[in-house]
């Protein structure tokens, strides 16, 4: 569901990353009004969860692959803005040192997966809950509402590929981006998640909720304290299983390479051909030189490692000036 | 009693206020060093379960295999294990070591500047990130050891005792005769009004003092030794057992090795 750059028009690109803004920053405001400073280094914990799910890729039938996300997980645990920190953060990395997403394109993926995904997963999951209130209630709420919000990020992510031809054409009538309408574009990016990758979201988000119930259950209430050792032990644990997600080797739908596009579409669209170019430090989780999937365990511990420094370091709240 | 003709005389001053004067910048200035040797407590995390005789040699080690290398998957490989470390470190020790080596990794990379203008831009990250593992590694070891520690260090590789004992000394004696100093200009704030134009003259008169000062100071100090018997030969009291923590240090290091020869 990573948009990569070139695929959406710049107009487009700046209307989303212009509509984030305003969401990242209620988001920031909200997490120093409500969450406790205990509690903040738990964002990097979950933002390096998403970090880890979105590299397991699930081979969908077709010749693409898709992954979970996430989102509603986080929300349930974290909250639904301090989630979108933590998605937000996790894609920027993502995009930055990975080269999964575009930089350009960012604010077109934060949109669909780090406001769209848990906000709307999280708004699901407690209307579930009213009526579905025993433990089993919840997970099966927590699973509906993670379903409906990876397919409901993914329909988002598939009307931005669509409007584009329709948006943007060059004189011969040849779209400049992105070239599959909407009757293409939603089918070929609801299906996958319609089928395998809502499956792995619903795996991944009834799995972990039941292992930081079964561990410790304090750390789903919002106020209690959080055990960092045992969340640590789970993402060793996804750590060690991450070159699992190489198993599904074709790029995932509207995610091609240049090459890959002009080969299955005759030529290339204009405005990708002299678009904006950014070469990512480890792209496609590679590093040269070392074993692909060695290498795909070190993209995951760095990725990890830098999303926890980053939560770590970052003081929302500011420190009360003693002297004054 | 008659006073002198200078105190009778009328000052027409008017002390201007505005900027922080130069004595107390330089009080702020000390005060703060000051503080950050006094505040060297071991809040190194898991590094202080380290022996300081297994890190030194490690950290050097280390550094120079950094240096050493050529391949950028070996270099990866370490800035990985270093990003690890740094996200189980606590809080003040982990912000202190990012900006040591975020800094020194930005001043190295705006030195190599030129260089990427005129198109040599093939190892730049490679450097940029060598300096910046180097700086973080050796800063890690330098907080998270105390200098006595760091001595005992040096004594078990047979670092020559007149090198430890002129180390020992001058770390010491950097505390003690700073807050001499402070002694000295918090002396001059308190007689001087206002903005002082002559500020330089002043500070050249506290450093003769302090020299004049650490020569009494070092003569002292000698008698004391001499009193106690002191014959410039430091002894290790006892040599504590390897811990898991040193052998985790161990095998990481020999990891490291191993993947140095394999990726070069």
């Amino acid at each position: 569901m990573h948009i990569p750059d070139n695929y959406l028009s710049p107009q487009t690109c700046l209307v989303m990353g212009a509509a984030m803004v305003p969401v990242l920053a209620v988001s920031v405001r909200r997490v120093k009004t409500k969450m406790s400073e205990s509690r903040l280094p738990l964002i990097g914990v979950g933002a390096a969860l998403s970090f880890l799910m979105m590299m397991f890729n699930v081979p969908v039938p077709g010749g693409t692959t898709a992954h979970a996300v996430g989102g509603t997980l986080l929300a349930i645990i974290l909250g639904p803005e301090a989630a979108c920190l933590a998605i937000a953060a996790a894609l920027l990395i993502q995009s930055l040192f990975f080269g999964d997403g575009g930089i350009l394109a960012l604010g077109a993926n934060l949109f669909n997966m780090a406001f769209v995904m848990p906000f709307a997963g999280y708004a699901l999951y407690r209307f579930l809950s009213i009526w579905l209130k025993s433990e089993k209630g919840r997970m099966v709420a927590a699973a509906i509402a993670a379903y409906v919000a990876i397919n409901l990020a993914a329909l988002f992510a598939g009307i931005e590929f669509g409007i584009q031809p329709l948006l943007f054409t060059d004189a011969k009538g040849l779209p400049l981006y992105s070239p599959y309408p909407l009757q293409v574009s939603i089918p070929a990016m609801l299906i996958p998640h319609l089928t395998f990758a809502g499956a792995a979201e619903i795996i991944f988000t009834t799995g972990v909720l039941a292992f930081v119930e079964k561990v410790s259950p304090e750390t789903l209430h919002q106020s209690g304290p959080v055990a960092y050792k045992k969340m640590a032990g789970l993402l060793l644990f996804l750590v060690m299983l991450t070159p699992l997600g190489l198993l599904a080797a074709a790029s995932a739908w509207g995610e091609w390479n240049k090459q890959v596009l002009s080969r299955s579409l005759g030529y290339l669209p204009s405005g990708m051909a002299h678009g904006f170019d950014y070469r990512a430090m480890m792209a496609g989780y590679r590093i040269s030189g070392i074993p692909e999937s060695l290498g795909y365990i070190l993209s995951a511990v760095a990725g990890c490692a830098i999303l926890i420094i980053v939560f770590r370091v970052i003081r929302f709240k500011k420190k009360k000036d003693v002297r004054s | 009693m008659e006073f002198p003709e200078w105190l009778t005389r009328n000052d027409d001053y008017i002390p201007d206020g505005k900027r922080a004067s130069f004595i107390e910048k330089n009080i702020k200035g000390l005060a703060e060093i000051l503080a950050g040797l006094r505040s060297r407590r071991r809040s190194g995390g898991i590094l202080n379960r380290v022996q300081p005789r297994v890190k030194l040699p490690a950290v050097v080690f280390l550094i120079f295999l950094v240096s050493l290398s050529r391949s950028p998957s070996f270099v990866w490989l370490v800035s990985v294990s270093l990003l690890v470390l740094l996200s189980v470190l606590p809080t003040q020790l982990l912000k202190r070591i990012l900006a040591l080596g975020v800094m020194s990794a930005l001043f190295t990379f705006v030195t190599l500047l030129p260089a990427l203008l005129f198109g040599f831009s093939n190892h730049i990250e490679l450097i940029v990130a060598k300096v910046w593992l180097t700086v973080s590694f050796s800063g890690l070891l330098a907080l998270s050891t105390s200098w006595y520690e760091m001595t005992g260090a040096l004594k078990f590789f047979h670092m020559p005792d007149l090198f430890i004992l002129i180390l020992d000394i001058t770390l010491k004696y950097i505390a003690v005769l700073g807050d001499f100093a402070l002694a000295m200009f918090y002396a001059l704030k308190i007689r001087s009004v206002g903005h002082s134009e002559k500020g330089a003259q002043s500070l050249a008169g506290i450093a003769g003092t302090l020299f004049l000062k650490s020569k009494t100071m070092a003569d002292d100090l000698f008698d004391a030794m001499t009193c106690r018997g002191f014959t410039g030969t430091y002894k290790r009291r006892m040599r504590p057992a390897f811990h898991l923590a040193d052998d985790i240090c161990f095998v990481f290091i020999g990891l490291l090795i191993a993947a140095f020869f394999i990726f070069e």
